[in-house]
């Protein structure tokens, strides 16, 4: 089972015509797609657009009343290629995955995909992770439609808008005979709102209803001769066609002001942070009635330049609202209107920045500029002005009591992460071996290669820890550790970077951190989990892929074991002229092992039973304060407070009540020879009479032992 | 068209990962929708969540939804500055950020705060104390805030057994700042379901506070009565001084403790001398303070007989909150290597031991790692035991080490203070290189072993001051573990003496 449940979101995806659907942005695309009558679905983890999947997954009973064919793919490459269904067949299908990085992978199919085309509406749904809370590299996918030409959308972020975008994308990408993709930001996927449902629709193909004969259509093969032809069609047909459809269905929105010497151009997702911007201004009200005329692009790529001429012909000036870069749409306005003699002045990222979210108070600062710069009549030109020096004002005052940068937060392994422990050990085993330069990965443990660990020189994409290391790795005197988590493994890391290291005798270590799912995306199955999102069994694990490669040297360690792990490493690190030696370092993830375990152990507790609790302590009165045990951890857990001891100034070392016992410190502790402060101490909940006993005894000693030696001293 | 009035109130969370700010988006969410609002809320979880910063962002029109006539609100994603109505921020530090990003404002905002503090990995890595000061960031949020309702939330949830969300709920229902009937809140609660009464025991907590009085944290005197006399010393001084008696009584006996007081004595007459009445006594202070320190160092003895008293074993039993008949088992990782061997021995034998570790290649890498279970009475005789064996001490290996250390410490500081008195303090303070155990500790003593023969002791011998120099030095020695940056210090200081003779 994932990390979260959608046992009442499941309930909300069978709610028909005019029932309310009440939940997250994401989770109406899902009801979206239903309503939509797709015959096939599939995607790859990522945040912000895991939960469609996750929620389809929890929603078979649903989807075999509908026929619906679900698949949770090895990768984004299997994700896109999954549409192929629609090529022949005139059956809807919707995948969807994380961007920039998912398209990446998926951008070879995506290629074969635009070029034959479709005839059943096909549609790819973006999660654009950009700006504030993102993971990844800041890219943005609208390249990726534009070079490959298939048709973008960016709808407005208002849950109702969203799924008729959704609805119409599949009309559109069978009007145009054209893939069509969808990007949502991370916030618009997690927006809580609600939207009026339609009735799902059952596809005419499907699991239930078949299809009886395979369509063959050498012109929808991309291989040439066929790719010229393909070329062409999406030029002269294929592009007018989707022209037409966005101007004839109004999919661009235009909001008309009475500012009407200017006007702003926005991507779709633009449009609340812009009418929250005016607002904050004075400019637009609660529902969105702005002075500033608005056209509002829920569609980014293909433009339709009638309508951008239409509304750009009769103003001194627009402002060109577009996230990130480089600035695709400015550009193409510019050129559009220059085609067709318009001479309004365009501005853009001259007066937004280039880079980064377009945030509240980075729109304001926008549109200061722009006001100040074009003075449109009606409009006191310094509008603009007071409210970003009111805010300037008020972070200097701040900067000033405060008087130097606030430590950042950056994320981190939790508490009782199983990665922790082997990220310890290699760090100390270079005490041993002497530095290595560590070629990380995706996942969880990437966060290694911030303080405390900051190990991992380089990361280069998801399951691709081992295939960096080769270009580096016969150049170095120790050699290379790569990282991989079994999410990467499967992802590409099996074919990618293990078969090729064995292809080509490479030398080198790697550590495989098995914790048994994609953890980082919320914990779908892989097919290391055992089973699959269905909970059938896999019947697949690391060792005989592994195995099957032909990698010989393979060892595997218990996560939580320090010293173990520093031995193996060790042992790794000097095998010279063995080839491959991987380590496979076991430890489920400790959220999806607390999650799974905490009912367990609480019903267990209220039958009875017994049952032993684990927590791990410092010793203030022993610790020095010199705080090594931190440097080797970085536990959520293990902190620091103000020393009790009144001749110590440093902070000592301390365990707070957030700890689960998993060991770690104590581990490190003595596996680095740190210090004896370090206790395990042990709760024996509903202990049996032995318990009982044995303590009273213990403690009676004891305490007269205790009593004594006070007495004497 | 005029300037529009916006009716829209805006609620920003700052959270940490893994502290329930989801849920209690949700909770008050759920609370406007039933007081019959519009409303929306967006997050960005995703991988910030997994232990790092992260908000949550609500806004809601307070206009029943019957009142718009079928018009829709258009709520923002994003927090605009000085737009924010209500900031809650489950820690001191996020709070103190939320004032930098512009999300508190004087004219607007009622902050809702927990002042207490979860360090961040920077703060807990450094090697002395690397805490940000809570001062100016309290100073800052209730400079900036119109409002603020800030107290130790986290230690209320603990108290009600709960989440810190639940106690931040009941404080934002008793601020009465959205105007909303506290019985939303309550239901919100009450109809999610899961612990629900815990929930609503912080909750209570939260609003009363909200209600009333804030939660005082209690100051707790810190006075330590002398087991001694101490009239021959400065006032200022006898805290410290007759912690370090006690310390010292404690460590081996009276006479060692005397000792420790004939040694002070020692440092207040070249502190008299030296003008230190009106320096607070400050080199007093500190020195006796070190002293104390030098001369309670942690040998197996001292370890064994701290783990092995009766305060140890409350302090595990309240801090891993174990019921009454519940027993606590504990297990303590000892792995003694070369120093604390030789904390037995004579020097004699310490030193044909180190030889012959040293013959093997082995004294960095002998120890003897050792699972005492003590809470068992073989494992309570053990540590015992070795507790008793502090009759050695006094005769071993370990204690000239640290003595005749002491003893070059204690001389320079008083030779020091004949020359500057700053200078003197900078030596005083050089004692605090040498802790810890093991490897941290020998990369200690070696530490303190340069700094004294590269700069304490030749500026002693050419009577002048070197405390600049020292005090760069002590912070290039505490700034990286693998004491990179003081080799790089002593060998770049060096090379400027030789180019400069």
């Amino acid at each position: 089972m994932a990390e979260l449940s959608f046992r009442e979101e499941v309930k909300q995806l069978r709610i028909g015509k005019g029932e309310y659907f009440e939940g997250e942005g994401i989770l109406a695309v899902t009801k979206a797609l239903l309503q939509s009558g797709v015959s096939y679905v599939g995607g790859y983890q990522g945040a912000p657009v895991s939960a469609l999947v996750d929620v389809l997954s929890d929603a078979s009973d649903l989807l075999n009343e509908l026929g619906v064919h679900l698949e949770t793919c090895a990768n984004e490459a299997g994700a896109a290629a999954m549409l192929g269904a629609s090529i022949n067949y005139p059956i809807r299908g919707a995948v969807t995955f994380k961007s920039i990085v998912g398209t990446n992978v998926a951008s070879d199919a995506i290629s074969n995909l635009a070029s034959p085309g479709v005839i059943g509406g096909a549609l790819i749904i973006v999660g654009e992770d950009y700006g504030e809370g993102s993971s990844i590299i800041q890219e943005r996918s609208h390249a990726i439609a534009a070079k490959s030409q298939i048709w973008l959308m960016d709808p407005r972020p208002d849950l109702q808008k969203v799924v008729d975008i959704v609805e119409r994308s599949f009309e559109l990408s069978e009007a145009s005979n054209t893939p069509v993709m969808m990007e949502l930001r991370i916030r618009a996927c997690h927006l809580n709102g609600r939207f009026e449902a339609r009735d799902n629709k059952r596809p005419k193909y499907s699991k239930r209803d078949l299809i009886e004969n395979p369509i063959f259509n050498k012109d929808r093969i991309s291989l040439p001769p066929a790719t010229y032809v393909q070329e062409k069609l999406k030029v002269d047909v294929r592009h007018p066609a989707a022209v037409r459809f966005i101007s004839e269905n109004k999919i661009n929105e235009t909001i008309d002001g009475d500012l009407s010497e200017v006007g702003f151009i926005l991507q779709g997702g633009m449009y609340n942070h812009v009418i929250a911007a005016l607002k904050a201004l004075g400019l637009a009200d609660d529902f969105g009635q702005s002075r500033v005329p608005m056209f509002v692009l829920n569609c980014v790529y293909p433009l339709v330049p009638s309508e951008i001429e239409d509304f750009c012909r009769d103003k001194k000036a627009v402002l060109v609202i577009e996230e990130g870069q480089p600035n695709f749409i400015e550009n193409d306005i510019k050129a559009l209107l220059s085609d067709a003699g318009i001479r309004t002045k365009v501005s853009g990222k001259n007066c937004l920045p280039m880079a980064g979210e377009y945030v509240g108070s980075v729109l304001i600062d926008g549109f200061d500029k722009f006001f100040v710069r074009e003075r449109p009549a009606g409009l006191d030109g310094k509008i603009a002005a007071a409210a970003v020096k009111e805010f300037e004002d008020n972070k200097r005052k701040v900067a000033e009591i405060i008087g130097q940068p606030l430590p950042t937060r950056p994320p981190g392994l939790c508490t009782g992460c199983p990665e922790r422990p082997v990220f310890s050990a290699l760090k100390l085993v270079q005490e041993q071996v002497g530095k290595v330069h560590v070629s990380g990965d995706i996942g969880c443990h990437s966060f290694a290669t911030l303080e405390p660990f900051k190990l991992g020189n380089t990361i280069l994409g998801y399951g691709l820890g081992l295939a960096s290391s080769v270009g580096i790795s016969s150049m170095m005197k120790n050699p290379v550790v790569s990282i991989m988590g079994d999410g990467g493994f499967w992802h590409q890391g099996l074919t990618t970077g293990v078969a090729n290291h064995i292809f080509n005798k490479d030398e080198g270590v790697l550590i495989i951190l098995k914790n048994g799912y994609a953890s980082a995306t919320g914990h779908q199955h892989i097919p290391s989990t055992g089973t699959n999102s269905r909970d059938q069994a896999s019947e697949m694990n690391l060792e005989s892929a592994l195995r099957g490669v032909g990698v010989r040297w393979i060892e595997t360690v218990g996560s939580y074991r320090v010293g173990k792990m520093i031995t193996a490493l060790k042992r790794a690190i000097l095998a010279r002229g063995k080839g491959l030696r991987v380590i496979i370092a076991e430890g489920e993830c400790s959220l999806a092992r607390l999650r799974r375990e905490k009912p367990i152990t609480a019903s267990l507790l209220k039958g009875g039973a017994r049952v032993v609790r684990t927590k791990y302590g410092v010793d203030d009165a022993t610790c020095t304060g010199d705080h090594s045990c931190i440097r080797l951890s970085g536990c959520p857990t293990l902190t620091v407070k103000t020393n009790p001891d009144p001749l110590r100034k440093n902070p000592v070392a301390y365990v707070n009540d957030g700890c689960v016992g998993c060991g770690n410190c104590g581990e490190v502790a003595h596996a680095a020879i740190l210090c004896p402060s370090f206790y395990k101490a042990d709760v024996v909940q509903n202990p049996r009479f032995l318990d009982r006993f044995l303590n009273s005894i213990r403690s009676r000693f004891i305490g007269f032992m205790q009593r004594h030696q006070k007495a004497t001293a | 068209m005029n300037s529009h009035d916006s009716k829209t109130r805006s609620i920003l969370i700052a959270a940490l990962g893994g502290e329930g700010g989801g849920v209690l988006s949700d909770w008050i969410i759920s609370a406007v929708r039933s007081a019959g609002y519009l409303v929306q809320g967006t997050s960005i979880p995703g991988v910030a969540q997994r232990t790092g910063a992260t908000t949550y962002y609500i806004e809601y029109l307070p206009v029943p939804a019957s009142e718009l006539s079928g018009r829709h609100p258009v709520f923002a994603l994003t927090p605009v500055p000085g737009r924010v109505d209500v900031m809650i921020a489950s820690e001191l530090l996020e709070a103190a950020r939320a004032a930098q990003g512009g999300y508190i404002t004087p004219n607007r905002t009622t902050l809702i705060a927990s002042t207490h503090r979860v360090l961040t990995t920077a703060e807990k890595i450094a090697m002395l104390d690397g805490r940000f000061d809570s001062d100016p960031l309290l100073k800052a949020i209730h400079a900036l805030a119109k409002r603020v309702l800030a107290f130790d939330m986290q230690k209320a949830a603990l108290d009600a057994k709960t989440v810190i969300n639940a106690v931040i709920l009941g404080t934002l229902a008793g601020s009465n700042a959205l105007g909303i009937d506290p019985v939303h809140f309550e239901n919100a609660i009450k109809d999610s379901g899961k612990s629900v009464s815990a929930s609503l025991e912080g909750y209570r907590f939260g609003f009363d506070a909200a209600q009333g009085s804030l939660p005082r944290n209690a100051e707790i005197a810190a006075s330590v009565p002398a087991r001694i006399p101490l009239n021959e010393f400065p006032l200022e001084t006898q805290f410290i001084v007759s912690n370090g008696y006690d310390r010292c009584l404690d460590f081996h006996n009276r006479k060692y403790a005397e000792l420790f007081l004939e040694r002070v004595r020692s440092i207040l007459t070249v502190d008299r001398a030296a003008g230190g009445a009106e320096r607070s006594w400050k080199l007093t202070n500190e020195g006796a303070r070190y002293l104390a320190l030098r001369m309670t160092y942690e040998d197996v003895m001292r370890v064994a007989d701290l783990k092995t008293r009766a305060s140890r074993f409350q302090t595990i039993r309240s801090e891993t909150k174990a019921a009454g008949t519940e027993p606590v088992h504990i297990t303590d990782f000892l792995k003694p290597g070369p120093e604390e061997i030789c904390a037995l021995l004579p020097p004699s034998m310490g030193n044909a031991f180190l030889r012959f570790l040293k013959a093997r290649g082995l004294e960095h890498r002998f120890h003897v790692g050792l699972h005492i279970k003590s809470h068992t009475i073989s494992g309570f005789l053990l540590m015992r035991l070795l507790a008793r064996m502090r009759f050695l001490r006094r005769s071993s290996w370990r204690f000239a080490q640290e003595e005749s250390a002491t003893i070059r410490w204690l001389t320079a500081t008083k030779e020091a203070a004949k020359i500057d008195y700053d200078f003197a303090l900078q030596v005083a303070e050089s004692a605090d290189l040498i802790k810890g155990y093991s490897g941290t500790y020998r990369r200690g003593l070696r530490n303190f072993n340069l700094l004294f023969s590269e700069i304490v002791e030749p500026a002693l011998k050419e009577k002048i001051s070197a405390a600049k120099t020292l005090r760069e030095a002590m912070a290039a020695a505490n700034s990286d573990p693998e004491s990179d940056a003081l080799d790089r210090f002593l060998s770049a200081s060096k090379h400027s003496t030789a180019k400069a003779a």
